[in-house]
C-alpha cells in the first residue's frame, strides 16, 4: 500500500510540475515571443506556421512568407536579451517596466553598419505588433513581437511608468 | 514352471506380502517355499513384522482424533487461496508490466491535465492589438514610419532602408 501511495505522490508531483511550469515563477518577468519572417517575391508560398498572422502579412505586396526564427525570450524587468537575426542583424529586447496593463519594451535593432531602429513601445499582454522593413536577400524581414504574460501574476501597477509615458509629446 | 534362486525368491517374498507381485511371481514363491526352509523362515518373519506394523497403525488410527481434520484442511485451503490472491495482487500492482502500465497511465493523465490548462490559441485577427509607441528613432540612413491599421488594430513600425524594398 505504501508503494501505491508513493507512486500516486510521484504522479501528482509530475502533473504539478508539468502544469505548474507554465505559471509565473514570481517576480516581474514576461515572455516575449519574437518571430522573424522573410518576405520575398520569389515563388508563392505562405508558411503554415504563420497562419495566425495571415491577415496582417497578406496585405503587403510580397508573394512568399516564410518563418525563419521563432524565439521566446523570457525577460525580467530592466533586463536586456539579445537575439541574432539574419545577415548580421541583432535585436536587443529590454523590458523596461511591466504592469498589469502593459509591458514597456525597448527594441534596439542593430545592423552591421550600426543602429537601424531604436523604439520603445508599451503593449498589453498578448498584443501583437510588427517591426518590418530590414532588407534580407531579395526581400525584407517582418518581425512579429508579442509580449506574453499573465496580468494576474503582476503585483502592482507601475504608476511611475504610466506617468513617464504621459510626459512624452 | 519357473525355478528361481533363493536370492530372487527373497525379493519376491516382499512383493507377495505387499500384494504387489505378478501371478507368475506368486506361483514361483509358492513352488519354492515348500522346498526351502530359509526362504520359508524369511517369509514367516516378514509376515510377523508386517503384523506388528499393522497393529501399531491400527491402534494409532483407533486412538486418533480426526474431529478437527476437515476444519484444518479447509483452513489450509483458505490460506493457500489468500496467498495466491495476494501474489496476484502484487503482480498486478508492482510487477514491471504493472509499473509500466502505471507510468503510461500517469503520463496520459499528465498530458490531459497539461492540455486542460493550456491557454486557448490566440486569435490575433479579431483581438485588439493596439499598442503605444512612446519613442522611435531610426539609424543614420533609415527612415522609420509607424503604420497603425484601424481595421486590423495592429501596428507596423516600418524601417525604410531602401524605398525599393517597399
Amino acid at each position: 500500500m505504501k508503494r501505491v501511495a508513493k507512486f500516486l505522490v510521484a504522479v501528482g508531483l509530475l502533473v504539478g510540475a508539468v502544469t505548474g511550469g507554465t505559471a509565473h515563477a514570481g517576480g516581474a518577468e514576461a515572455e516575449i515571443r519574437v518571430r522573424v519572417i522573410q518576405a520575398t517575391n520569389t515563388g508563392k508560398k505562405f508558411d503554415p506556421d504563420l497562419e495566425d498572422l495571415r491577415k496582417f502579412l497578406g496585405q503587403h505586396k510580397f508573394s512568399s512568407f516564410k518563418q525563419v526564427i521563432d524565439e521566446r525570450l523570457t525577460v525580467k524587468e530592466k533586463e536586456t536579451k539579445g537575439l541574432g537575426l539574419l545577415s548580421g542583424k541583432n535585436l536587443n529586447v529590454t523590458l523596461k517596466s511591466l504592469t498589469k496593463e502593459k509591458a514597456t519594451i525597448q527594441l534596439l535593432l542593430l545592423g552591421q553598419a550600426g543602429q537601424i531602429l531604436d523604439t520603445t513601445v508599451a503593449a498589453g499582454p498578448n498584443k501583437l505588433f510588427f517591426i518590418a522593413g530590414p532588407k534580407y536577400e531579395e526581400g525584407v524581414l517582418f518581425i512579429a513581437i508579442e509580449p506574453r504574460y499573465d496580468p494576474d501574476q503582476i503585483g502592482q501597477v507601475d504608476v511611475g511608468a504610466v506617468k513617464r509615458d504621459d510626459k512624452k509629446p | 514352471m519357473t525355478t528361481l534362486s533363493c536370492n530372487k525368491i527373497e525379493e519376491l517374498i516382499a512383493k507377495v506380502i505387499d500384494r504387489e507381485a505378478l501371478d507368475w511371481e506368486v506361483d514361483a514363491v509358492k513352488t519354492h517355499l515348500p522346498t526351502c526352509a530359509s526362504c520359508t523362515e524369511l517369509r514367516d518373519g516378514m509376515i510377523e513384522l508386517g503384523g506388528f506394523v499393522r497393529s501399531d497403525i491400527g491402534s494409532a488410527v483407533a486412538n486418533a482424533d480426526f474431529s478437527g481434520l476437515m476444519a484444518k484442511v479447509d483452513a489450509g485451503i483458505d490460506r493457500a487461496a489468500a496467498r495466491r490472491d495476494s501474489d496476484r495482487m502484487k503482480s498486478l500492482l508492482f510487477s514491471w508490466p504493472a509499473v509500466t502500465r502505471w507510468v503510461a497511465t500517469g503520463a496520459v493523465a499528465a498530458a490531459f491535465a497539461y492540455a486542460l490548462f493550456l491557454p486557448p490559441p490566440r486569435d490575433f485577427a479579431t483581438q485588439d492589438n493596439r499598442i503605444e509607441v512612446s519613442s522611435v528613432e531610426g539609424g543614420a540612413d533609415n527612415t522609420v514610419m509607424i503604420y497603425e491599421s484601424q481595421d486590423d488594430n495592429v501596428t507596423f513600425i516600418w524601417v525604410i532602408e531602401d524605398e525599393r524594398a517597399l
